[in-house]
């Protein structure tokens, strides 16, 4: 392999790790913010549902990245609602930052001001840029860590809240189920190809794209981790304390085990949930920019695209502040009707170029 | 320009960090290492603290009361205790401060108790909960605790303690009479208690709150009692622990004795258990700690983990099968294996036959049972509670004395 060709495909494989891990995190959130309510100690079953949705959002964006780049209102306007999903990914992701960590590592803090301090983290760590690189330096230890330390909590002898086994019932499963296909949003990303190619020469962006099953793996890779972390955050809990913890930051704490004086493994658990979970509010304002740019080139001027999306994603978060996490949780499921909207679109636009 | 604009947002984002703007000293909580709650006239309840002082000198303790109003007043100590000092007040050990307080809940108590000491009152220290029977014979008590614990944050490992006394009384005569704290004088009882196996496991305040509200478990605290050292009391030819707190023919600077489990169905209290038959509980459940027993005139060592089992037989039997290997380390053996084996198997019958008479599952049957439901409707359609009372039970014991 010529160094452009080995320098081209470093950049597929640490687009393919932030996928994954921005994919296994929604997963996990999703999970803990809709299934969890809907199936009790099912949710996890609920979950598998977005396995198949991660496999084909990541196929069919690889088979849009080799078509030719195509330009137009459509275009834009796809670009636009592409960049308008990513953003409420993000918001969705912080959302969830302040949530668990009001309940865990700043209990005393006030709400607007974990906010506050979630957006200006994110929006500082997407101007510098390299959250994708961050999360293929974690790809092997972020993943590792949760699981290990996660793991730590099952008993010795079979887990109380494995059973029953299908929670709630199969109306209430089956609703969660319809729901977790949305989790698999944040591959939309890889509808954009690393930001580091625009930057390269000719001859690297002339370099073929990956095969499908380098996303799909990558893809399935992340979101199995999300199902598996919340399997076991079902079963280390009985469906009462499921059924019990009305908020969504005490479900995402009981999902992690964390007391209210925690150890130094519980910490250590939070901390690395919290990363996750930033590293998903960050990957998606990046690519909502980087396809809001592909929209309005204009609009790269002075960062005043990053400027634009941040506006937004405050005035998500100051509507959340007020109204609660619940407006959030109503709409994460939805994404999937813009998911599939632009995976319809992006599939017949490539396959009318073939 | 880009790096101004970084540095603007660096600088900005510095004041929406905490800092150490939201530290404590040590000094400006009141931090709580006991808590009794008894009942008070009229439907209130009285709360009761034992905390840290942070002087050296024996503090006065006192109490204040109300009813619905937030006025607070002091009690005469005469009126508590007409031997108490010329002060009029009840002197508390040094280091240390009892206050007390009488609202309509144990909220509102907390609230009355920081609003009338100038400290805010921190529980994250907490090291028991000492409730009343009369309290915990009530369906108030899953609601009291659950108060306790998400809405002031007590620590979760505090081991709730009932008490047929005044639970307010019992954390007033409780004082570390080995070593110098307090807080680790208790921490080492029920870790040493846990350790022979006279009180029960699990529980400490998360554990019990969960088994509380689960369909599957019942709760079993400790139960304790103050020994008032006047009991002609006898031993008989019976087991030595097997008998209830308060009475024991002892004499000690520690009048608490903790022995035995307090038993519940749900959240209100159904029975006790005695010190041997708590032993017998811990076994069935598995978390037996205890290495030596006596029997009959020899002493006999597990040097090998006990394994046990409890299924639900098909004839839905409630099946407990033990199988321990022993080894005499004193005295002569009177009994053979088949009659050790045969003498447990009868205690531990008993103590089924006692929780299931309680309708109390300490032992967790239930979480045996859920395994044959597939959805939560199902499970609660079968209505375990109702049926946990009419199954049979049986127990089998295997003993090898090596």
């Amino acid at each position: 392999m010529t160094k452009p060709d080995s320098r081209v495909r470093a950049c597929w494989r640490v687009r393919g790790c932030a996928a994954g891990l921005c994919v296994g995190a929604q997963i996990f959130l999703l999970g803990t913010g809709v299934a969890m309510p809907l199936a009790l100690g099912g949710a996890w079953i609920a979950s598998l549902a977005a396995l198949p949705m991660a496999a084909l959002t990541a196929a069919v964006c690889r088979r849009a990245l080799v078509s030719p780049r195509r330009t137009g209102r459509l275009t834009a306007a796809l670009h636009l609602l592409l960049a308008l999903t990513l953003l409420l990914c993000a918001a969705f992701a912080l959302c969830a930052l302040v949530s668990l960590a009001g309940q865990t590592l700043v209990v005393q803090a006030r709400a607007l001001w974990s906010a506050a301090a979630a957006l200006a983290a994110a929006a500082l760590c997407a101007l510098t840029g390299g959250a994708d690189r961050l999360c293929f330096a974690l790809r092997y230890m972020l993943p590792a860590l949760l699981l290990g330390l996660t793991a730590l909590r099952m008993p010795p002898e079979l887990p109380a809240g494995l059973f029953p086994i299908l929670g709630a019932g199969g109306l209430p499963l089956g609703v969660a189920a319809v729901c977790m296909p949305g989790a698999a949003s944040p591959l939309l990303m890889l509808l954009l190809p690393p930001p580091e190619l625009a930057l390269a020469g000719e001859a690297a962006q002339r370099c073929p794209v990956p095969p499908a099953r380098f996303f799909v793996g990558r893809a399935l890779a992340g979101a199995a981790v999300g199902v598996l972390l919340l399997f076991i955050a079902s079963v280390c809990t009985t469906y009462e304390s499921i059924a019990d913890s009305s908020e969504w930051g005490a479900r995402l704490r009981i999902a992690l085990g964390a007391q209210m004086h925690g150890s130094v493994t519980q910490t250590l658990l939070t901390v690395c949930q919290l990363i996750a979970i930033a590293l998903l509010a960050v990957c998606m304002l990046a690519s909502a920019e980087q396809a809001l740019l592909r929209a309005i080139p204009k609009a790269k001027k002075g960062r005043a695209g990053l400027a634009a999306l941040v506006l937004m994603l405050a005035a998500c978060m100051a509507a959340l502040n007020v109204f609660g996490s619940a407006p959030a949780l109503f709409a994460a499921p939805l994404l999937i009707l813009p998911t599939a909207l632009l995976l319809t679109l992006h599939k017949r636009m490539g396959g009318k170029t073939q | 320009m880009k790096r101004l604009a970084l540095l603007a947002l660096l600088l900005g984002s510095l004041f929406l960090l905490s800092g150490c703007g939201g530290g404590q000293e040590i000094e400006s909580c009141l931090f709580v290492l006991s808590m009794a709650v008894d009942p008070a006239p009229e439907g209130n309840l009285t709360v009761t603290v034992k905390a840290l002082s942070g002087t050296q000198d024996a503090a006065p303790s006192g109490g204040s009361s109300g009813g619905a109003s937030s006025g607070a007043q002091e009690e005469s100590g005469q009126a508590q205790n007409p031997q108490s000092s010329s002060s009029g007040l009840e002197a508390s050990e040094p280091g240390y401060i009892v206050l007390s307080a009488t609202a309509p809940s144990c909220l509102r108590a907390l609230s009355m108790l920081s609003a009338t000491t100038p400290r805010t009152v921190n529980l994250s220290q907490l090291r028991e909960i000492v409730l009343s029977r009369t309290l915990a014979e009530t369906d108030a008590t899953l609601s009291i605790l659950k108060e306790i614990h998400s809405m002031y944050r007590a620590n979760g490992e505090a081991v709730v303690v009932v008490t047929p006394d005044d639970a307010g009384d019992f954390i007033r005569r409780q004082h570390a009479i080995l070593g110098v704290r307090l807080s680790k004088y208790l921490e080492v009882l029920f870790e040493h208690f846990s350790e022979i196996d006279t009180i029960p496991p699990n529980a400490q305040l998360a554990s019990v709150i969960s088994a509380m509200e689960s369909d599957t478990l019942d709760a079993a605290a400790v139960y304790a009692a103050g020994n008032a050292f006047d009991s002609t009391l006898v031993l008989g030819d019976g087991a030595d622990l097997d008998r209830l707190p308060g009475h024991l023919p002892r004499t000690s600077p520690a009048e608490n004795e903790y022995l035995g489990a307090a038993l519940f169905s749900g959240p209100r209290m159904v029975g006790t258990l005695t010190g041997e038959e708590t032993g017998l509980l811990c076994l069935m459940m598995g978390k037996a700690q205890r290495r030596t027993a006596f029997i009959g005139n020899a002493q006999y060592r597990t040097n090998l983990p006990t394994r046990v089992k409890r299924t639900i037989d098909g004839d839905g039997a409630l099946h407990v099968r033990i199988s321990m290997n022993l080894t005499r380390t004193a005295g002569e053996a009177e009994e053979s294996e088949q009659e050790i084996a045969a003498s447990i198997e009868r205690q531990c019958v008993n103590v089924l036959l006692r929780l299931r008479a309680a309708s109390c599952d300490a032992v967790g049957f239930g979480r045996l049972a859920i395994r044959r439901c597939l959805t939560v409707p199902q499970w609660e359609a079968l209505d375990w509670p109702m049926l946990y009372g009419t199954l049979p039970v049986r127990v089998s014991v295997r003993v090898k004395v090596l």
